[in-house]
């Protein structure tokens, strides 16, 4: 908050200080006593700014005092628009050089030169009105001024940090006052305007924001960038002075890849051109004779994860594959088309011999079959006898024999195998199929 | 008057209007019923564009029980307690006869510093992170919310510390709550004090709420 006295540019002795309206002392702010200045800049503290204030003022040389100049009770927070206070009664300064803060009828009369008065923007400030008796340096003339003693109260400018990314950039906003009393309970209360430019070009574009970050994008790399960001309070529909003018430089863009591509069968290689030791990338588990496109970027993670574009696509077929799987399917598929061929054909075959063989057989075939068939054919009839043969071992005797100490040999007489025989052997007792089982004994 | 009321009302009489001019001339109120057409949907207008109180009850009530739940879950213990040292609004705790819409604006102003003042460093009490971030993202969903309502609200007719005193005197008391914490340097025993407080806010909230239903 600060207090400027606007009149002329003689340095007024001011002292001010503020008295809170439950209290009964009046506080002195060390930054404002006995200033020679005509600005005067306090800290309200642990002051409650919404609580109403008043603000007094007096003018001192030695030990001689004007009387004090109130300023209308107010809360701080709010900053009411302008409004005259009402002058108050107090004595005329006299001395050299004095200065008194006089409340006088805007009647009287003013000699010599004019001191320009200059009033600020009304609308946020708080105006006393007085008159301020001074005299000249020689002490003969006296000059009075209708002029006004300024409470203004600002809304800080926000704080603002940047970080430049390749074609962005990122305003880090905090709110005016931080960490001070005025505006702590108004986070919500605060929307952002940020005015950028480039540097260059000097045309500006406005962003608005509500809160703490803002990434402006689509901006040119290795290009200079002005920023300034003002706050303003929706409650109470005022406006902060801008920040500071802060200049940043957005960083080099990372460039996209080139790239080449080859097929190894069911994969494909992707390697970066023109650049040495560049890491080669398999794609592996494709499927086969199919057309893949690859597009590739360069990612950094060394400052904020920054990208390049995409290279250019670059398209391969890939090959026939080695895959096993497939090869089964293929060398099944080959035997099955084999088998089936075969099949075909055989049949077709038989089909032409039928065709085009005579009824009777040929004399070769005749002799062969002179014989009767029962003499040559394996022919098992239903009423020959076919015997089983079981060789047995039975567990008991194994035991016994084990027990009995019996030799070896009555184990070899007995072993774990059964048999069937084909039924064809010669016995003479039984004399049949003897002749033509000789010749046919399996 | 309520708005709600405002545009009942505003709508019944046009209706008289519309109803008692017909029977004095109805050709003269054949010529001027665009007027009268363009006045009810005005009045139509007025209805939508006011504040569904319903929905907001609604809203609000889960939001008081989800974040009253989450605070209750921070572990409290007893310190020595400046129960009034903060001097919580009277007017505030005690609303009588409150407009509904003085409610909505103390409430989102409410909810609004109470999530500035939970947004401090509460390392010290070793609550669970993770349960003040949820309790700080229900109450930032409903802040949301609330502004959007409260934004339709025409400019000269919404509550602020300008033209509201209880606004200001609210924003007074968060203050010396946040003040208390710095001064403390946010020891744990702040915090538990400034939890114990805040959950009295809740009973507040719900007070309030309840304004809503009426």
């Amino acid at each position: 908050m600060s207090l400027q006295l606007l009149c002329g540019h003689e340095l007024i002795p001011s002292f001010f200080s503020i008295k809170r309206e439950e209290m009964e002392n009046w506080f002195k702010p060390p930054a404002c006593l006995h200033i020679t200045g005509t600005t005067c800049q306090f800290s309200l503290l642990n002051a409650d700014v919404f609580v109403n204030m008043k603000v007094r003022v007096r003018a001192e040389k030695g030990k001689r005092t004007s009387s004090w100049n109130e300023i209308e009770p107010f809360i701080p927070h709010n900053k009411v628009s302008a409004e005259m206070a009402k002058p108050s009664h107090s004595e005329n300064g006299q001395a050299k050089l004095s200065v008194s803060l006089i409340a006088l009828p805007a009647a009287l009369a003013i000699s010599g030169n004019d001191i320009g008065c200059n009033l600020l923007d009304p609308t946020f400030i708080l105006v006393l009105s007085y008159i301020l008796y001074l005299t000249s340096v020689t002490g003969v003339s006296l000059k009075f001024c209708n002029c006004s003693l300024l409470s203004t109260a600002h809304i800080g400018p926000p704080g603002v940090h940047l970080e430049a990314e390749d074609k962005a950039i990122l305003v880090h906003i905090s709110q005016p006052g931080e960490g001070g009393k005025m505006w702590g309970g108004d986070s919500f209360d605060f929307k952002y305007q940020i005015v950028f430019w480039q540097k260059s070009s000097g045309v500006t574009q406005n962003v608005t924001t509500n809160c703490c970050i803002e990434k402006i994008l689509e901006l040119l790399p290795e290009t200079t960038y002005c920023l300034k960001v003002e706050a303003i309070h929706q409650d109470l529909r005022k406006q902060s002075n801008f920040s500071k003018v802060q200049c940043i430089n957005t960083t080099a863009a990372i460039p996209p890849p080139t790239i080449a591509v080859a097929t190894t069968g069911e994969s494909l290689l992707v390697h970066r051109k023109k650049v040495q030791k560049s890491p080669k990338f398999t794609i592996m588990n494709l499927q086969p004779l199919t057309v893949y496109c690859v597009e590739a970027r360069v990612h950094s993670f060394a400052s904020w994860n920054k990208s390049s574009n995409f290279s250019d696509r670059q398209c391969e077929k890939t090959g026939a594959g080695n895959s096993p799987v497939l090869w089964a399917v293929i060398g099944l598929g080959i035997l099955f088309f084999s088998a089936l061929v075969f099949c075909a054909g055989k049949n077709i075959l038989k089909d032409l011999s039928h065709a085009f063989s005579s009824p009777k057989p040929p004399p070769s075939i005749h002799e062969l079959f002179s014989e009767p068939p029962s003499k040559n054919l394996l022919l098992l009839t239903p009423e020959e006898h076919t015997e089983k043969c079981f060789i047995i071992e039975s567990a008991g005797l194994a035991t016994v024999a084990e027990e009995n100490g019996a030799p070896e040999e009555d184990h070899r007489k007995y072993s774990f195998q059964t048999s069937q025989d084909s039924g064809n052997y010669s016995n003479e007792e039984e004399g049949t199929g003897s002749e033509s089982s000789q010749g046919l004994r399996p | 008057m309520e708005e709600e009321q405002f545009s009942l009302a505003a709508l019944g009489s046009l209706c008289l209007i519309f109803q008692v001019a017909a029977s004095i001339s109805p050709a003269s109120i054949m010529s001027n019923r665009w007027i009268l057409q363009a006045a009810f949907l005005l009045g139509f207008l007025s209805i939508t564009l006011s504040i569904n109180y319903e929905e907001l009850e609604r809203t609000q009530r889960s939001s008081n029980s989800a974040c009253l739940k989450l605070l209750d879950q921070l572990e409290r213990r007893s310190c020595l307690g400046h129960r009034d040292y903060f001097k919580f609004p009277m007017e505030v705790k005690h609303p009588g006869q409150m407009e509904k819409k003085d409610a909505a604006f103390i409430i989102k102003v409410m909810f609004e510093n109470i999530f500035i003042v939970f947004k401090n460093n509460s390392s010290s009490t070793g609550w669970n992170e993770s349960i003040v971030r949820e309790f700080l993202g229900k109450l930032h969903t409903q802040i949301d919310k609330l502004r959007k309502i409260l934004k339709e609200v025409p400019e000269n007719e919404r509550r602020t510390s300008s033209n509201y005193p209880t606004i200001r005197h609210l924003k007074s008391y968060y203050g010396r709550v946040r003040r208390f914490l710095e001064v403390k340097e946010f020891s744990s025993c702040a915090w538990m004090v400034v939890q114990a407080e805040i959950l009295r806010n809740f009973s507040i909230l719900i007070r309030l709420t309840n304004i809503f239903q009426n």
